[in-house]
């Protein structure tokens, strides 16, 4: 606990330093834990940039998560790509360690493909919409196929308010990309039914997150580094801690 | 008296039917010189098969093969640089940059644009913007009174290509990381135009494969000749040891519509496959020696994607339909396939090609040891083989993609690089490195 107060006050001394210099990061979408954009579980109405590259790892609590959620902690990399224009590619493996793997190991793997297109951007007066579909390759246990809105409800000098509201299915309910006789295994979702979240960011630089993803309410902080650098701190379920972070550039 | 005014009536009439294109051509002496001098510098710049014609309008037409660079667009940039120093009377070049000595794209710009373009007088999307690039050849016939020779040939000039191969194979519920590494060593050179040989011998390092992997083993000897016919039409027919341990012949008849965006292709290969089948020691629905494929191909210029949709008769006998999807990032690329049969319903894939970091290649001799171009990569769910293609070797549409307005586009720093490299030297040395090399 002690050390991750430490680790706080660190952060919150740098970001003043960010702030305090006068630096204004430019918007870009941050990264959820599954590893698309969203905020901590829940996706939002955004993809990264065409041709950017977002490498990212987290970390979830044992108790929030969800492959061997109350055993075992889940370790998720990823790497993300603005693979078209509006169209974002994201896939990673999720390494739940201290769980016996198909290969023998003590630790076990899961792999995941993700897609997320963004339809419409936001306007004045309308907000921004995106569907995807998170796990659809392979042997499936994290999927949800989604339709999320977001809005920029208020803006005011530094300061901006957004608010996200999607609506997660299990529509996807058996594994693609798989030969029939692997088809038996059960498929896993994560986000069914509604969803939404709250996100207020300061300076484009100190993000915080409050969500509600169809299961739990989770809130959290998003720390803008650098503008290519991205630290997550979050409590999941408002207990369990848990974070990540990311790296972007550009192809 | 009489042969006097038949003399002076010729020059009379001379200059009524010519008067125009020779008022504005340059002397005969000065011209050869521009082009000796120009072949020159694009032999030391390392580019073969470099012919130059004059046409009417002071347009010049550069043929040119480039082995030496890896993006095509810094050979571009190198030839339109020369070009426009040396033939300073010229207004228009239309550049041909060939494969395996035969022409393949057709380049229209304009001399003042690349030099306003050069001197950062308008923007790389303003210079685009005034590039003509088609397969199809330009209406404008070339003058044959100015055309310089062959020079540099490509032919018989051995490229002895080594490079990793990477084998990986992850996910596979009985083994979740798979790898292979191997040593390739390829062969290759050009006998006559469009005709090239591909040998591969491979040097297995590490190998989780199949065991018979484990040995040294030739990976491909093909002989395989390229043509063009008129109308965006190219044909590719290739004989011997495919990958795969695959044996027989493959033809592909390939056509560009719509600005080149769109193509169609037939392909039809008839191979004996049971060496595939000893190396994936596997129970394959074999029995079909047969395979044909009909592809459709779409470009979208302004993304550089393209998707191609394949049905036909696949490499192991199944058949089905196949999806790619390619997006290039700059030189690298990122595709993804889907497969679709009545065994398997539904497969997918990845394909990646990445860069070799060696941007510039030695100088091609009689025989060069330089580094690939690309290491490609391919993903697909394992034990499944099927949308299998096989793959004949290098292909000009690799090439010729590299020509895009979209490649270009992305590759613009290339171009202005590329005029870096171009360090004009006194004309009299020309001789003297042309008779080196034995011009």
């Amino acid at each position: 606990m002690r050390q991750t107060i430490r680790l706080m006050q660190m952060l919150l001394f740098l970001m003043g330093t960010i702030i305090g210099s006068g630096l204004r990061l430019p918007a870009i979408a941050g990264i959820s834990l599954a590893g698309t954009s969203g905020l901590i579980n829940i996706p939002t109405a955004e993809v990264i940039t065409d041709q950017q590259v977002t490498i990212g790892m987290g970390y979830i609590n044992r108790h929030s998560a969800y492959l061997e959620r109350g055993h075992c902690d889940n370790f998720p990399f990823y790497i993300v790509l603005g693979y078209l224009p509006r169209l974002e590619f994201s896939a990673g493996v999720t390494f739940v360690p201290g769980q016996k793997s198909y290969d023998g190991t003590d630790t076990y793997k899961d792999g995941v493909v993700s897609l997320q297109y963004l339809l419409l951007k936001e306007t004045k007066f309308l907000p921004a919409i995106a569907v995807g579909t998170r796990d659809i390759y392979s042997f499936i246990l994290l999927n949800t196929t989604f339709v999320v809105g977001s809005k920029t409800i208020l803006q005011q000098s530094s300061t901006k308010f957004r608010l996200h509201l999607g609506y997660g299915s299990d529509i996807i309910d058996r594994h693609l990309g798989v030969p029939k006789k692997d088809r038996k295994f059960p498929v896993g979702h994560t986000i069914v039914g509604l969803f939404g979240g709250l996100e207020i960011s300061w300076k484009e630089a100190l993000y915080y997150m409050l969500e509600y993803d169809s299961q739990k309410i989770n809130s959290g902080f998003r720390f803008r580094l650098h503008p290519h650098f991205n630290f997550d701190l979050h409590f999941l379920n408002m207990k369990n801690l848990s974070g990540g972070l990311n790296f972007s550039f550009n192809l | 008296m009489r042969k006097l005014s038949i003399f002076i009536w010729g020059i009379f009439f001379s200059f009524l039917m010519f008067g125009n294109s020779f008022a504005e051509q340059p002397g005969t002496i000065q011209l050869n010189h521009a082009i000796s001098s120009f072949q020159e510098y694009l032999i030391h710049a390392g580019l073969e098969n470099i012919q130059v014609q004059l046409a009417r309008h002071q347009t010049i037409w550069i043929r040119y093969e480039n082995r030496r660079y890896r993006n095509e667009v810094t050979a571009l940039g190198i030839v339109f640089a020369y070009a426009s120093e040396c033939f300073s009377f010229a207004e228009q070049f239309i550049i041909v940059p060939k494969y395996r000595n035969v022409p393949l794209k057709y380049i229209k710009v304009d001399r003042d644009i690349f030099q306003q373009f050069i001197n950062n007088e308008i923007t790389g999307t303003d210079f685009i913007e005034h590039l003509e690039i088609c397969y199809q050849p330009v209406s404008e016939k070339p003058l044959i009174g100015y055309a310089s020779p062959n020079a540099q040939s490509s032919l018989l000039k051995i490229d002895l290509i080594t490079s990793p191969g990477v084998k990986a194979q992850f996910a596979r519920p009985d083994d979740p990381a798979q790898l292979q590494f191997n040593f390739l060593t390829d062969v290759s050179f050009t006998m006559a135009p469009g005709l090239q040989f591909d040998g591969q011998w491979i040097i297995p390092l590490y190998n989780e494969f199949q065991r018979k992997e484990d040995k040294h083993r030739v990976g491909q000897l093909l002989l395989s000749q390229f043509m063009r016919f008129p109308s965006s039409t190219f044909f590719t027919l290739s004989a011997g040891l495919f990958n795969y341990g695959c044996v027989g012949i493959s033809t592909q008849f390939k056509r560009f519509f719509w600005h080149d965006r769109f193509s169609l292709s037939a392909r039809l290969d008839y191979l004996k496959t049971n060496s595939l089948n000893e190396l994936l020691q596997a129970d394959l629905p074999f029995g079909n020696n047969l395979s044909y494929l009909f592809q459709a191909q779409y470009h979208f210029e302004q993304i550089n994607f393209k998707t191609r949709l394949t049905w036909g008769q696949y490499l192991l006998g199944d058949r089905g339909w196949r999806i790619d999807i390619v997006r290039q990032f700059h030189e690298l690329e990122l595709g993804f396939m889907g497969i679709w049969n009545q065994s398997l319903e539904f497969l997918t894939g990845m394909t990646l090609k990445v860069p070799f970091p060696v941007s510039r290649h030695p100088y091609p001799g009689k025989v060069r040891i330089r580094p690939p171009r690309f290491i490609p990569w391919n993903y697909r769910y394992l034990p499944c083989f099927d949308g299998l293609i096989l793959n004949v070797g290098d292909n000009f549409e690799d090439i010729a993609h590299q020509f895009s307005i979209s490649f270009i586009r992305a590759n613009i720093n290339q171009l202005k690089i590329a005029t870096k490299y171009v360090k004009l030297e006194e004309p009299n040395r020309s001789e003297s490195f042309l008779a080196k090399r034995g011009q």
